[in-house]
This record gives structure tokens, sequence and C-alpha cells, in this order.
């Protein structure tokens, strides 16, 4: 079941699967950050704000708003994995 | 060698690859600053000269693609179409090989004069990750260098490769991106912009990737030129949705990163499992839902009292005279550097004054000369400390990375004062200085927001205001408990007044605004290049300077000869002066604050140039000998002393910030309601915190 990346765990392995990126701007930039369906990425932080994601080895905040248009997939408790 | 050829090499890179620390060492002091044409963002050239052969190298505003979303993203690029450098250096980052990499795929669609430079290998290596750059140049088809920039490594085998290439004796055969089942649509683009003769300058398959992907800069000029073109490449779009089941954007930027994932596959190894990293490790602190803020705002704190220790001695210099070190704060004032330059300054003026007099000069000259240019130089140079020190402390929370961080804990914080974390780093630099704090909000993306925050920058007390402050505070006030409570309430009631203004101009002025979702990159910490930070805060603050010191100079004069000329002429004394008579035609807003008093109107046309003349200017109305003498002898009960803190912490912004806020903004307009809103909010602020006491005082 893809869920927002807005509402999903911290610390455990997802994958992107699908982004809204419809209309330009900001949005693009989703997809250009490395964003892109079938990514792995992982929540670093979900603390009130801005939540931290780590995608291919880089490190991202992205607003509540932005997270909402990102759907992932849990693919399990890496408990550290690293993507 | 004999050929004096000059080649033109253009450096691109994301944000945090170290691209100015590579564009600082590859050219030294040789490089000069400018805008780019039409922009607020700034064009950075200099030169090299290697084995005889000249390099002029120009940097690129740093840009995660070249899609066109961002102003910087277009100068990239029109850069490398219209000026077609003969080489273009993109660098990446090895410890964010992918995402930096993304640019260096655009930019090889683009142009094949391509050189990539992968730098921080030195930080890569020591954290176990090994780049192929060999493999990485087979696979990519175009010369791959190793280098570090900040150990000035690899440098000059970059700038070996850079000369092959433009001399020709390497031929790059960049690899192309194949969009799998998408070509067919980039092909059908291809051939539907053969049409249109405005976008022929562009190679024709990058036109076509950019049109299928939506590009907001081209299709604005085919909708001009050629609007059925643009409609045929709107329907073959929508098209190609339907078929490949998904917009075309998302397709081929996917295809973008599939490379990019082999690349890394192929490339990069990884030889030891790694432990957590600095960056993990300070993460945790930083981001954390408590501790981030409080690290984040005591780290700020620090800063800012580090900056004004060093400028006027405050507060530093209070502390150590609480502590008995009186000799100790002393000294620090006296050598604080605002100290030193008015020092400076003060004696140049005497002499300049004495030497004209001793060589015959009518007495106005002199004192047009000492009192009018001197000092009114003196008077541009004595805040270039301030600014300077504020870009170096700021460009280190920039460049170690921090910054960062502190926008995304501040995020929630800024949000509800209607802007954004990223707005935050501006408007803290003004409560060093206003200037760089509107100079700062060029980092803003959206133009909405970058508005609201250059209106509300020049409410936050700059150090000007807080020296004024503290000046009534230490005349007025004896318990040093209370004199601590009054400076920060006149902290407390600015930022109200910013958040109350805030959404003011949010009901008003930009309707409909709300602040922008932030995607901010979090790079690895690490240790900034002292060199590199000077660099740019000389380079910043100067070339503020330079531009804005016309009009600060003009208006210096201008407030010489209000207070030298009057209507009956050379005016002999103060009373004579036209500032005289525009004090006491001020009285009469004045008097409603209980400020009735023509001197301290004065005080306040003074500030108008810059905050810290107002104390200054009261010395000499009163002809007091100190600072507290003056204050003593203006401000008569607590409603006035409280009347004049306030309006003078609130009160139209001084000329330097005016300058640069007319600078970034171009909009005569928008620079009068800045002065008109600060103006009306320090009379309504001063009349009834007045009223208010006065009343209190009596009952």
């Amino acid at each position: 079941m893809p869920i927002p990346l807005s509402d999903a765990p911290e610390g455990v392995e997802l994958q992107v699967v699908a982004v809204n990126a419809r209309g330009w701007g900001r949005i693009r930039r989703l997809l250009e950050i490395g964003l892109t369906p079938g990514t792995r990425i992982r929540v670093v932080s979900r603390a009130p704000g801005p939540i931290i994601i780590e995608v291919r080895g880089a490190r991202f905040a992205l607003g509540r708003g932005h997270a909402r248009r990102v759907l992932v997939e849990v693919l399990g408790s890496g408990g550290g994995a690293r993507v | 060698m004999g050929e004096e050829r000059e080649y033109k090499v253009a450096l691109a890179g994301s944000p945090n690859v170290g691209k100015s620390t590579l564009f600082n060492v590859l050219t030294g002091s040789k490089q000069h600053v400018g805008n780019w044409p039409g922009k607020t963002i700034e064009r950075y050239e200099g030169t090299l000269t290697h084995h005889g052969k000249r390099l002029r190298v120009i940097d690129l505003p740093g840009t995660y693609s070249l899609s066109a979303v961002s102003d910087e993203e277009i100068i990239a690029r029109e850069f490398i179409v219209s000026e077609r450098p003969d080489v273009v250096v993109v660098i990446v980052n090895a410890l964010e090989f992918q995402t930096s990499m993304y640019l260096a795929l655009q930019v090889m669609e683009l142009t094949d004069r391509v050189v990539i430079a992968v730098n921080k290998m030195d930080a890569a290596a020591k954290r176990g990750i090994h780049v192929r750059i060999a493999e990485l140049s087979r696979r990519l088809g175009v010369p791959v260098v190793a280098i570090s920039a900040l150990r000035r490594q690899g440098l000059h085998d970059l700038v070996e490769r850079v000369l092959d290439v433009a001399e020709g004796n390497l031929v790059p055969r960049p690899h192309r991106v194949s969009y799998g089942p998408a070509e067919y649509y980039i092909r059908e683009i291809e051939e539907v912009i053969r049409d249109c003769p405005e976008i022929s300058r562009y190679p024709a398959r990058w036109v076509a990737l950019r049109l299928a992907e939506g590009d907001r800069d081209l299709e604005e000029r085919l909708g001009k030129a050629c609007p059925e073109v643009l409609a045929e490449i709107h329907r073959l779009r929508e098209k190609a949705e339907k078929e490949l089941g998904g917009p075309l954007d998302i397709v081929m930027v996917s295809k973008r990163y599939e490379v990019i994932s082999s690349l890394y596959d192929k490339c990069i190894a990884l030889e030891r499992i790694m432990a957590p990293t600095f960056t993990e490790t300070l993460d945790i602190v930083m981001l954390h839902p408590v501790l981030g803020p409080l690290t984040s705002a005591l780290l700020m704190l620090a800063l800012l009292v580090a900056v004004f220790s060093l400028n006027t001695g405050f507060p530093l210099n209070v502390l150590l005279a609480h502590l008995g070190l009186e000799a100790q704060a002393e000294a620090l004032e006296k050598f604080s550097l605002a100290g030193l330059l008015g020092q400076a300054f003060d004696r140049m003026a005497d002499s300049v004054h004495g030497v004209l007099i001793t060589a015959g000069a009518p007495e106005w000259l002199a004192d047009l000369a000492s009192e009018g240019i001197v000092s009114g130089v003196g008077s541009i140079l004595s805040f270039y400390p301030l600014i300077l020190m504020v870009y170096l402390a700021f460009g280190f929370l920039e460049d170690s990375g921090l910054m960062a961080r502190i926008a995304v804990v501040m995020d929630k914080l800024a949000r509800w004062m209607g802007l954004s974390g990223k707005a935050l780093l501006p408007i803290i630099l003004g409560f060093g200085c206003n200037v760089p704090a509107i100079l700062g909000t060029r980092v803003l993306e959206s133009d909405e927001e970058r508005k609201l925050a250059m209106l509300l920058a020049p409410i936050v007390p700059c150090q000007a205001r807080l020296f004024v402050t503290l000046a009534v505070v230490t005349a007025l006030v004896g318990d040093p408990f209370r004199q601590a409570l009054m400076v920060a309430s006149v902290y407390a009631y600015s930022l109200l007044l910013f958040v109350a203004l805030s959404s003011l101009f949010r009901f008003t002025l930009l309707r409909g605004y709300k602040p922008p979702d932030i995607i901010i990159e979090l790079p690895p910490y690490h240790k900034p290049s002292l060199r590199v930070l000077a660099w740019h805060a000389w380079d910043r603050s100067e070339h503020f300077i330079r531009k804005a010191s016309t009009v600060i100079l003009a208006l210096s004069l201008v407030m010489w000869a209000l207070t030298r000329t009057g209507t009956g002429g050379a005016a002999l004394s103060l009373e004579d002066s036209y500032a005289y008579l525009l004090g006491l035609a001020l009285t009469l807003l004045g008097s409603v604050a209980g400020l009735g008093d023509w001197r301290i109107m004065f005080a306040f046309e003074a500030g108008f140039v810059a905050k810290e003349g107002m104390i200054e200017a009261l010395m000499i109305v009163t002809g007091a000998s100190n600072p507290i003498e003056a204050v003593r002898s203006v401000l008569r009960g607590p409603a006035e002393a409280l009347a004049f803190t306030l309006a003078a912490a609130v009160y139209t912004p001084c000329v330097p910030t005016l300058a640069a806020f007319y600078e970034e903004s171009r909009n005569v307009k928008l620079t009068a309601l800045l002065v008109l809103y600060e103006l009306a909010l320090a009379f309504l602020s001063a009349s009834i915190a007045y009223h208010a006491l006065a009343t209190a005082l009596r009952s």
C-alpha cells in the first residue's frame, strides 16, 4: 500500500512509487534531486516541520507539502539500512 | 608559445560541490565581480595562465539542473549557448556523487566540450569511497579528473585536460542518454521545432529534450514566436502521457537517474562498511526537535555577540566591566574596529581642515572638505567592518553546512511569521546590519517571499539602533537589571511588529501568498576554507559599497549643506541653518510623542544617514561632551525616554539600507512604502508609548 512520504515511518527503507510532479517549478525539483519512481530512500527524521530524507547518499529536507506529493512503499525495517 | 590565445572556460556545478573554492584557487587574486545582465546574481570572472596560455574562467551560478526553474539555471544555460565557452568544467561531488552528477548529464546534452572534475576526493577517500576515474571517463565519453579544490590537488591535471579540449587535442564524445520509449516523441518534437527559427540557435536535440520535459523559458518564447509549434508540442506531450502511462518528464528524469545509478554501481567502490559519519552524529543534535532550535539559536547569538564585540566592544565590554576588568573593557572599546576607524577619520578631518586653512582656503571650503567629504566617507567606511564581519560569520555558517540545518529546524517558526526557513538567515543578519540582510534575501527563490522578507528586514533592530537604545538606557536608567530589561523589551517590541506587519502585508500587498515549501540540501559538514570565506565576505561587501557609495556620499553632503546653510546664506550657528528649520517643522510631529524639541528632531535627521549619528548629533546640538550628558539634557522624563527609544528603534531605515533596498528591488514605490510604513509606525509607537506611560506615572 503506497503512502505519502509525509506519513512514512522513520528509519525504514522505502521505495518511491510515484511523484505527483505535475506543473512547473519546484515540484520538478523533487524528481531532479533523485526522487524518481523506484528509488530507495529513508526518512532520517520526521520531527515537526520539514522531514529529512536520505536519497542516493545525499540528505535533503522537504517541506510537508512537498513530502505529501511523493508516494512511497515500505520495503521493510532496514534498521539503519543504507541507501 | 608565440600565439596569444585566450580560452573561455565556464565552471558549472550544484551548490555545495566546492565550485567557489575551485574558482578561487584557480584564479587567485586575478578576478572581478559583476552582475549578470539584468539580474542581481553575481557574475565572477577571473584569469589564469598555464604555460603561457591564458584561460578566462567564468563561474556560473550554482544550480542542480538546467531546467529553467530558477533565474540561475537560465543564466547558466544561456551562457553556454550564447557565449560558447571553449570548455565547460562540471564539478561533481564525490561525497554526493549521484545528485551532483545530474547536472553533468544535462550539461553534456547541451555541449560536447565538457570536462568533469570530481571534487572532494580527499574527504571521500577518508570515508572509504573510491571513485574509478578512468572507468567513469570511459563511460561518460568526456575527460574526468579527480581533484580536491580545498587541498589544491589535481588542479594541474584539470587545467591540462581543459587545455586539451580547448585546443582540440582531445575531442570529447559525451555519452548520450537514450530515453527509451520517450525517444519517439523527442524525435517528433525535434521535427516540429524546425519550423521555428526563434530557437534555432540552440542545439535541436537539446531543445527537443527540454520541450519534451516541459520548459518554462523556452515555451514562453515559443508561445510568442511560433504559437502553432507550441500547440503541436503540447499535443505530442499529451499523446505521450497517454501511451507511456505517465508524464514525459518523469520518464526522462528517471532515465537520467538510471544512467547515474549504473555509473555509481560501476565506478564507485565502497572499501569498507562506514561507521556513522560525523555528519550523521552531529545531525542527531542539530535536527533534534528541541536541541536543534536551541543549538541554532545559541550559535547565532554567539556569532552576533562576537561580531558586535569586535566592532564596537559591546556587549563584551560590559561583561568585562562587571567582572572588575575596567581597563580591559576600555581597551576593547578603544581598539574595536568602529572605535579605530572613528578616531582615524576624526584625525584625518582635523588635518584636512588644518592643511586647507594654512593654504589660504576659505573656512567654508575647509569645512566642506573635512566635515562634508572626509566625514561622509568616514560614515560609509564606519559600517564597512560590520558588514564585512557579518558576512564572514554567516559565511562560516553557510559553508560549514550548519546554516542548512538551522534553516530546517527553524522552518516551522519562520512559517508562523510568513516566511520559510531559508529566509531566516537574511533576517538574522539584520541584527548585525540591515544591508547584508536585504542583499541576503537573494537566496529566496519565490519573488513574493523575497518581497516580504525585504520589507520586513529593516524592522529588525541593527547594531546601530541598539547603540542608540544603549545610550538612552545608560543615561537614564540606573539599575543594571532594569537597563537589560529595557533593551530586551525594545527587541521584543520589534519582534512583535515584525509578526504583525508580516500578517498585514500578507493580507494586503501579498494576498494569496503562502510561504513556499522548502527543499534544502543538507550537505555533509565540513571545515570551510578561511581563504574562500574571506574572499566572499570581502567581495560581497566591497561590491555593495562600490554601488551604494555615491548615494551615501551624496546624502552625507546634503546633510552637511543642511547644517551649514540657511535662509541667510552661510549659517554661522546651527540655529541659522535649514537643519534647524526642518527640525522645528518636525517638532509638530514630535510634540505629539512628547518629543517637541528641535534638537531631538535634529538627531532624527542625522539618524537618517546612519543611526549611530543620532547620539553624535545630540552631542553637537547640546554642546555636551559625552553621550550620557547629551541624552540627559534633552530627555527629561521616563515617558520621553521611552518614546525616543522606540521611535529610534523603528523609524526610517538608514541611507545604506535604503540604497540596498532600492538596488535590489528596483522599485521606487516599494522603497517609498518601506520609508513611509516605518515612519508611521515610529510615530504611532512613540506617541502611544509616551501618553500611556505619562498617564500611568501621573496617576
